[in-house]
């Protein structure tokens, strides 16, 4: 983990309300990998104490890419900031996903922006085959699949807005269960990233079917390098940070309940 | 510029206690030292002060636990920790490897708990325990220790009688009232005072209209209190001249340590800003070597010095 400034080198809107910003890493050497994330802030707007973390969408020797979508005040300044600019970062934090299985069948399914880390992952394993199921609220709401495809990559994006609840707009069911109508093989191994219920259906699934399931977990947090404590939660080994232990865990350890 | 300029002198009447420079981290923001020792040598500070430890392990409260405000951060963690004898087989080897002054900080929930830590505590070669009475006593109906005088005074004599440590009490800046709980601090031996620990505050989820936290309240500390922070030790330094004082909320720069300093604090404790930036303490330290150099002076002179100039 290194604190270090992030040049942006580009910043764009990639679909509604998202975007995809690129930092130019100055400090070389630093070893990035699936599932970590990073921890940004824009220097000198002062309405925001705290960074705030993004999962790595990609990375290279000297560069990152993030993307992000509008949800409160960190994410305003985010957007002000122009190419040129400098934020102030800290990176890799937390773990990584573990490797697929080579020749197996990997499937991913990613929530939202929770397709983040996980084309991550595909882009870190080309050998590597996955079927990688992306589900968003609106179709608008979907960054460009182009960005996410590969040889090695079966894709499948599914954009169905339900009223959840509590009235939030919510596509988590719909996309397991377009997933179970649509595969008849059994993956050799899962991840899974979104929002928690997707996380926790997609969890009691592979628990059902006794397949591996790996999920990026996100929390509130303050430090985002464990000493807070403040996104601590409870699975069956005990206490875990999401920032330092996680954001991956293997789901057989997490206890849902515990997480909002 | 030499660092003696920026030791500092926290001895009181009944023990000796001098720190390389003023700067401390606050407890809860630094866990037990070791993620924090591989960003910087944590051995130039001026003590390294542990996350609070209770008898037995606490899972804490359930999320959310964090709650951002305008120049601030509400926390509910609850005292998480993995107790007593987790630390004494996982973290005493790697804090008595240190060399600079070692400090535990020891939270219990009865008065028995209390004076089993600063017992325990007592036989390993730490150099201070700063005792947490800021926490929720079990035995009466959550009420802080150091907000009930009776059970303050008690749990500090029983304290005081369990260990022959340099002992800190950290106080709430709600402490009331402040004079009488200071000369408890002082008449039960304790060796200095710590003002103080966070605030409580509440946040609502406006979609929800209900209390964001489980426990409804949760501790505001962050750049938002130091005002507080710093009126509170204006206060005690004018009543308690003689008890030496670690001043505490909201420091994020060596001005902010000035200030306290010349309120009245002879160290100091920082918390948030680590959460912000894991390098804060070191480039503080840094700003404070400038400050003595721009101004020719020791540290030492600034302690109190803005109650001299308010006399003139």
């Amino acid at each position: 983990m290194i604190i270090t400034n992030g040049l942006v080198v580009d910043h764009k809107s990639i679909a509604k309300n998202i975007f995809q910003l690129i930092l130019h890493i100055p400090s070389s050497g630093i070893d990035i990998s699936p599932g970590h994330f990073v921890q940004l802030s824009c220097p000198g707007k002062n309405t925001t104490l705290l960074k705030r973390p993004f999962s790595i969408f990609e990375a290279s020797a000297d560069s990152i890419t993030i993307l992000y979508k509008v949800v409160g005040r960190g994410t305003e300044n985010l957007l002000e900031t122009q190419v040129g600019e400098s934020l102030d970062m800290i990176l890799p934090c937390g773990n990584s996903f573990s490797p697929p299985v080579k020749n197996g069948w990997n499937v991913l399914i990613g929530g939202g922006l929770g397709m983040a880390p996980l084309h991550f992952l595909t882009n870190n394993y080309p050998e590597s085959s996955f079927d990688f199921w992306v589900g968003t609220s609106y179709q608008e709401e979907c960054i460009p699949l182009s960005l996410l495809s590969g040889h090695h990559i079966d894709l499948h994006h599914h954009a169905d807005f339900v009223l959840s609840e509590n009235n939030s707009l919510c596509f988590t069911e719909n996309l397991l269960q377009k997933y179970q109508k649509e595969s008849s093989k059994k993956p050799s191994k899962m991840y899974c990233c979104g929002p928690t219920k997707l996380m926790e259906s997609v969890a009691n699934y592979c628990q059902e079917n006794h397949i591996p399931l790996e999920v990026s977990l996100e929390s509130r947090m303050a430090c985002g390098f464990g000493v807070c404590l403040g996104c601590s939660f409870l699975t069956t080994e005990g206490m875990k940070t999401v920032c330092k232990d996680g954001p991956v865990f293997d789901s057989s350890i997490v206890k849902w309940e515990s997480l909002q | 510029m030499s660092h003696s300029k920026l030791r500092t002198n926290l001895s009181s009447k009944h023990r000796t206690m001098i720190l390389n420079n003023p700067i401390i981290p606050a407890s809860g923001t630094f866990g037990y030292g070791s993620i924090m020792q591989t960003q910087y040598d944590i051995n130039q500070l001026g003590a390294v002060l542990t996350k609070s430890i209770t008898v037995n392990p606490r899972n804490g409260n359930p999320s959310p636990r964090i709650y951002e405000t305008p120049s601030g951060l509400l926390n509910s963690v609850g005292l998480e920790n993995k107790g007593l004898e987790w630390f004494l087989d996982v973290v005493q080897p790697f804090l008595l490897s240190l060399n600079t002054s070692k400090w535990v900080s020891i939270a219990g929930f009865t008065i028995d708990e209390f004076e089993s830590l600063a017992s325990t505590m007592d036989t390993i070669p730490v150099d201070a325990l700063e005792v947490n009475v800021s926490c929720p006593n079990v035995h009466e109906n959550g009420v802080q220790f150091c907000q009930n005088m009776r059970i303050l005074k008690e749990t500090l004599r029983r304290v005081r009688k369990a260990t022959t440590h340099f002992l800190v009490a950290k106080i709430a800046l709600e402490t009331t009232p402040l004079s009488e709980a200071l000369d408890i601090i002082e008449q039960q031996g304790f060796d200095a005072v710590c003002i103080g620990n966070t605030i409580r505050g509440v946040a609502i989820d406006p979609e929800t209209r209900k209390p964001f936290f489980h426990k409804i309240f949760a501790g505001l500390s962050g750049p938002a209190i130091k005002p507080i922070a710093l009126r509170v030790v204006w206060e005690a330094y004018t009543t308690h001249p003689s008890l030496p004082i670690i001043g505490c909320g909201g420091i994020a720069c060596s001005n902010d340590v000035v200030e306290f300093l010349a309120t009245g604090a002879t160290a100091v404790e920082v918390g948030t800003m680590n959460l912000v930036d894991p390098c804060i303490l070191p480039s503080i330290i840094d700003g404070l070597e400038k400050y003595c150099c721009r101004h020719q002076i020791s540290l030492s002179s600034v302690i109190g010095s803005a109650h001299r100039s308010f006399q003139i």
